[in-house]
């Protein structure tokens, strides 16, 4: 099944993704499982240190993320609820 | 996410064990890769909730997000690499089923996380269990809304249009079934109905807009066949039951009585707005309704005696109750379901714990014999 963006109140297709090749996909596991030792090696407090910057970028950006009018119909729901506090 | 940057470290701590027979101590350990699978109807907060936890434990992750979705699952990718998530650590991928499958049969892959429909609950946990593999399912529900006879009406009412109607009806954990007692049924019905006509259907960026499309024609296409199913069986169709207007995805509110047990709709989840209604003899046969569901994800009880509330929510068989409230998801607390909702928590230390090995080392007293 591709990966299609599309607004479901007109039904226009925004965007269409291609699924990614078996090549990619275990391309992508070679390299998870190779960065996994160092990623669980590291302390706590520096994963805390990006997952809490991820965490803020995700606030900073909650506008634009909910409502880029490139992909604000993936949320079809009322905007409040799209963002997350 | 800044909730587990701030606790896991707290969670995960080696812990002592308390035994007379020697010194005990608990240790957690990530699995490694893991393989997550989440939905389209909260397609950046159901990442988040994954990521948060599952990261800080020291896991690493490929993300098959919902096809519906491709923007927002490569849109939450990039945030993270902008934090400094290295490479490997979060990958998205555009994946097929049978590519999902053949990952879970991969022994670099640890654990199996699905937040998704009972059908990719079945085939994806199967596949996880025939490679011993855990897994947390996060399926569909058909909560009860429980309406007592000393319930707030006001307040109630208010609940019910919040917990059957937010996010557009489509909430795994949103409240479907509306079982009232009969001394409430003719107070609370005529003015569920009225609050759910009031409802403006429209453009969802339009902020005096309150219900939005469904997320698709085929979900549309999905609950308007339920709909028809179930008034074939006999249910009968007091507000709403059709498409609104002629373009795009939209249903109108709709409320639905007379639903005997024989009826399909009975044992189905409505993922929409549409409301099941179903009067109670007494709290008696209101607990006996809610707990004869396949499901048992959450569900709320409303009384204004908190006391006699909470003894109803232990008599539910869910795996979370609220009370004067339909629906909640904090990071501080667990979220999951029993029943044919799956398995497994999401949030709190219980979900951080779902994907780390909690290993016991223990130093037997030099007298244990053996």
């Amino acid at each position: 099944m591709p990966y299609r963006s599309v607004n479901p109140a007109t039904g226009e297709a925004l965007k269409t993704f291609t699924e990614h090749t078996d090549e990619r996909m275990w391309l992508a596991l070679a390299t998870a499982d190779k960065a996994f030792h160092a990623w669980a090696a590291r302390p706590f407090r520096e994963r805390s240190k990006i997952i809490g910057k991820s965490a803020q970028i995700l606030l900073e950006k909650k506008e634009n993320l909910a409502a880029s009018p490139h992909w604000k119909w993936e949320r079809e729901s009322p905007r409040a609820e799209a963002k997350w506090s | 996410m800044q909730y587990f940057a701030d606790n896991a470290e707290v969670f995960l701590a080696p812990k002592k064990l308390d035994s007379a027979m020697g010194d005990a101590r608990l240790e957690y350990s990530p699995f490694g890769v893991l393989l997550s699978i989440q939905p389209w109807n909260y397609p950046y907060y159901q990442l988040a909730r994954f990521a948060g936890p599952h990261l800080m434990s020291g896991n690493v992750m490929l993300l098959k997000h919902a096809p519906g979705v491709p923007q927002c699952a490569l849109a939450f990718e990039q945030v993270l690499r902008e934090a400094g998530v290295p490479e490997g650590v979060y990958t998205n991928l555009f994946l097929s089923n049978d590519q999902s499958g053949a990952l879970i049969d991969d022994p670099r892959v640890k654990g199996i996380a699905l937040t998704g429909s009972e059908r990719a609950g079945e085939a994806l946990a199967s596949r996880a269990g025939k490679n011993l593999k855990k897994s947390t399912m996060e399926l569909g529900g058909s909560d009860a809304f429980v309406v007592l006879d000393d319930a707030d009406l006001d307040h109630t009412v208010a609940m019910a249009i919040q917990g059957r109607f937010g996010n557009n009806g489509q909430t795994c954990i949103g409240a479907k079934r509306f079982i009232v007692v009969k001394s409430m049924l003719d107070k609370f019905l005529p003015r569920f109905i009225a609050a759910a006509r009031k409802l403006k259907l429209g453009d969802p960026l339009d902020e005096t807009v309150t219900l939005g499309s469904l997320s698709s024609d085929a979900a549309l296409q999905l609950i308007l066949r339920q709909i028809q199913e179930a008034t074939s069986h006999g249910a009968k169709i007091a507000l709403g039951g059709r498409r609104a207007g002629e373009v795009g995805a939209f249903l109108e509110p709709t409320v639905l009585t007379n639903i005997t047990s024989d009826n399909p709709a009975y044992k189905q989840e409505f993922f929409g707005p549409a409301a099941l209604i179903f009067p109670a003899k007494d709290k008696e046969e209101a607990i006996a309704i809610a707990n004869d569901s396949p499901f048992g994800l959450g569900g709320s009880a409303y009384s204004t005696d908190i006391e006699r509330a909470k003894r109803v929510a232990s008599r539910m068989e869910t795996g979370m109750v609220f009370i004067n409230y339909p629906d909640v998801s904090l990071p501080e607390l667990p979220f999951g379901g029993v029943k044919r909702s799956g398995y497994g928590k999401e949030l709190s230390n219980l979900g951080i714990e779902e994907f780390v090995n909690k290993k016991l080392i223990f130093v037997p007293n030099a007298n244990l014999g053996g």
